[in-house]
């Protein structure tokens, strides 16, 4: 379990972190999701005591960090962003320095380690130098190391950035699986991972938390008042006819040059409508051709403009 | 305690990886065994001279303001530089065990480039001399105590930078300084006080007692003191990533 109340970390006049409160439950992944500079690492630092909060309190596997920093990385992976390891040795020898750091007793430590090598399929980079693997296999290096412990607790920071789209996914399944009996926080600036591999989304912006919930809720929510686009033909003036559509707030047809014929329409549905079907519908019915018709994604950008009511954030 | 015997076991190990384990021995090596070699044969029997040139002559201490930098440069200047000491603190390990370990990884390093003079006392003995081991036994003592202050020195030096270059000119810097502080204080003759500290810090004087036999405990408490200062100032130095 991870607890924090309301965090506070100032460096010098910088209040990196102004007010973060969330909790994350055993047997749950939960993603801190926010750009670059949000607070996300600071909070992480705070939570695994490599430093002190300036103000609230957290609480990390039963143990307060600022109280008892020692029983809570006893109960603690941690995987700091960018990965660093000793470079200088091999896979196996460094999975076992970090064993016996980590407290695992030395009957279990070729266990916990072969186990480890397993699980992150490394089995086979067991003798190479950590410094010599690819970017994609440090990365699971670091986290064998997050894992080799057997901690309740796991604390991944960017676990997925610098690595290509075959080793994301893999890496992405790997966390999935761990989460049956531990408590996983692991941070991103994609939206679409923390969709992907959590089941609560932590958004912090400029330091605070903005809004805790499954991605599910956050979507549902989110999306009502994303813009529709369409593109038309055969029409002499789309926007006109689309606006008379229940549901529609606004729609604007620009003609699309050098595409004879062609109109792009934007369209601005009301709150929690979804006219696509009936524009579609209309489109059939005046013998309109159509080559597109599609709701805009969900960009990070969009949460940030609706949650802070900001439009120069974004 | 467990922690700290970790920690020595992979920095020992860290020593014979990189160059600096294999560049450092060959010199100390080298230019201390030609330095005795050239004694024992210039010295016509004074043996006894040749083993007081090799541990405190002048080669011992350009090797010493040489070497001892090359040791420490890299122990946590490193670790900054890389970000792994963002690894080993979050591990359950504390800031004073893991100083504790690089410490004691460094000394036992030093102490393996002293290994030979075995093989020098043995050489005496064959061709027949009688060295004073009495003496040998002193003089090995203090200049493990003086390496000991000189690695804490380094240590130190290593933990305010993330550049090992910064971290070996600031030690060579810091110990030039040190070894340099009764002359300059010689410049306020009026100033009895100021001179009586100034000798007190110098580390020559200090080693002197050492060469001509003497295992003292004041000498020895020196030393051992100004080591455990520049530990805990390295100790405080990695903390104060906690205080910004």
């Amino acid at each position: 379990m991870i607890e924090a109340i309301s965090l506070q970390k100032r460096f010098g006049p910088v209040h990196a972190v102004r007010d973060a409160s969330f909790r994350v439950e055993p047997g749950e992944i939960a993603a801190f999701l926010g750009p670059n500079g949000a607070g996300k690492t600071t909070c992480m630092r705070i939570l695994t005591g490599y430093l002190p909060a300036t103000g609230g309190r957290a609480v990390v596997a039963g143990h307060d960090v600022a109280a008892d920093p020692r029983a809570v990385r006893r109960a603690l992976g941690y995987l700091p962003q960018r990965v660093p390891l000793y470079g200088d040795m091999r896979v196996r020898e460094y999975l076992d320095f970090r064993a016996r750091l980590k407290g695992v007793d030395r009957r279990e430590r070729t266990n916990r380690i072969a186990h480890v090598l397993d699980r992150c399929a490394i089995v086979d980079m067991k003798e190479r130098l950590v410094g010599n693997l690819s970017g994609g296999y440090q990365q699971r290096v670091g986290l064998a190391d997050a894992l080799v412990g057997d901690p309740d607790v796991l604390i991944l920071d960017e676990p997925t950035v610098g690595l290509d789209p075959n080793q994301t996914v893999e890496v992405r399944e790997l966390i999935a699986e761990l989460k049956a009996d531990r408590t996983v926080l692991l941070s991103t600036h994609i939206l679409s991972e923390a969709e992907a591999i959590s089941g609560r989304v932590i958004i912090i912006h400029q330091g605070r938390v903005l809004v805790e919930d499954t991605p599910e809720a956050l979507r549902r929510t989110m999306r009502s008042d994303l813009g529709i686009v369409a593109e038309v033909a055969g029409a002499p003036d789309p926007a006109v006819a689309i606006r008379g559509i229940e549901g529609v707030a606004h729609a604007d047809a620009t003609a699309i040059p050098g595409d004879d014929g062609w109109m792009r329409v934007d369209i601005t549905p009301t709150s929690n409508r979804d006219p696509r079907e009936a524009i579609g519908a209309l489109a059939q019915r005046e013998g309109w051709r159509v080559r597109e018709l599609h709701r805009e994604a969900l960009t990070l950008e969009d949460i940030f403009r609706r949650l802070t009511g900001d439009e120069r954030d974004a | 305690m467990r922690n700290t015997f970790t920690v020595i076991v992979r920095e020992m190990g860290a020593y014979f990886r990189s160059p600096i384990g294999f560049v450092v021995p060959v010199l100390f090596w080298t230019i201390s065994g030609l330095r005795f070699y050239l004694d024992v044969v210039g010295s016509a029997g004074a043996l006894d001279a040749a083993f007081g040139q090799l541990m405190g002559g002048t080669q011992f201490w350009m090797l010493s303001f040489l070497l001892i930098p090359a040791i420490t440069m890299r122990l946590i200047a490193e670790e900054r530089r890389a970000g792994t000491l963002e690894m080993t603190l979050t591990a359950p390990v504390d800031e004073g065990e893991l100083v504790w370990g690089k410490f004691l990884g460094a000394l036992v390093f030093y102490a393996f480039l002293w290994l030979p003079l075995f093989l020098y006392i043995a050489i005496v003995l064959f061709l027949g001399g009688s060295p004073d081991l009495g003496r040998i036994v002193a003089n090995l003592f203090g200049v493990l105590l003086l390496g000991a202050m000189f690695l804490a020195v380094g240590l130190f030096c290593s933990s305010v930078t993330s550049n090992q270059i910064i971290a070996a000119v600031f030690t060579a810097v810091v110990l030039l300084g040190i070894s340099f502080l009764p002359e300059v204080a010689r410049l306020f003759p009026r100033v009895a006080v100021v001179q009586r500290i100034a000798d007190y810090v110098s580390f020559f004087r200090h080693f002197g007692e050492f060469q001509s036999g003497v295992i003292d405990a004041r000498p020895a408490i020196y030393y051992l003191t100004t080591t455990g200062f520049f530990l805990f100032l390295t100790a405080r130095s990695l903390e104060a990533r906690k205080w910004q």
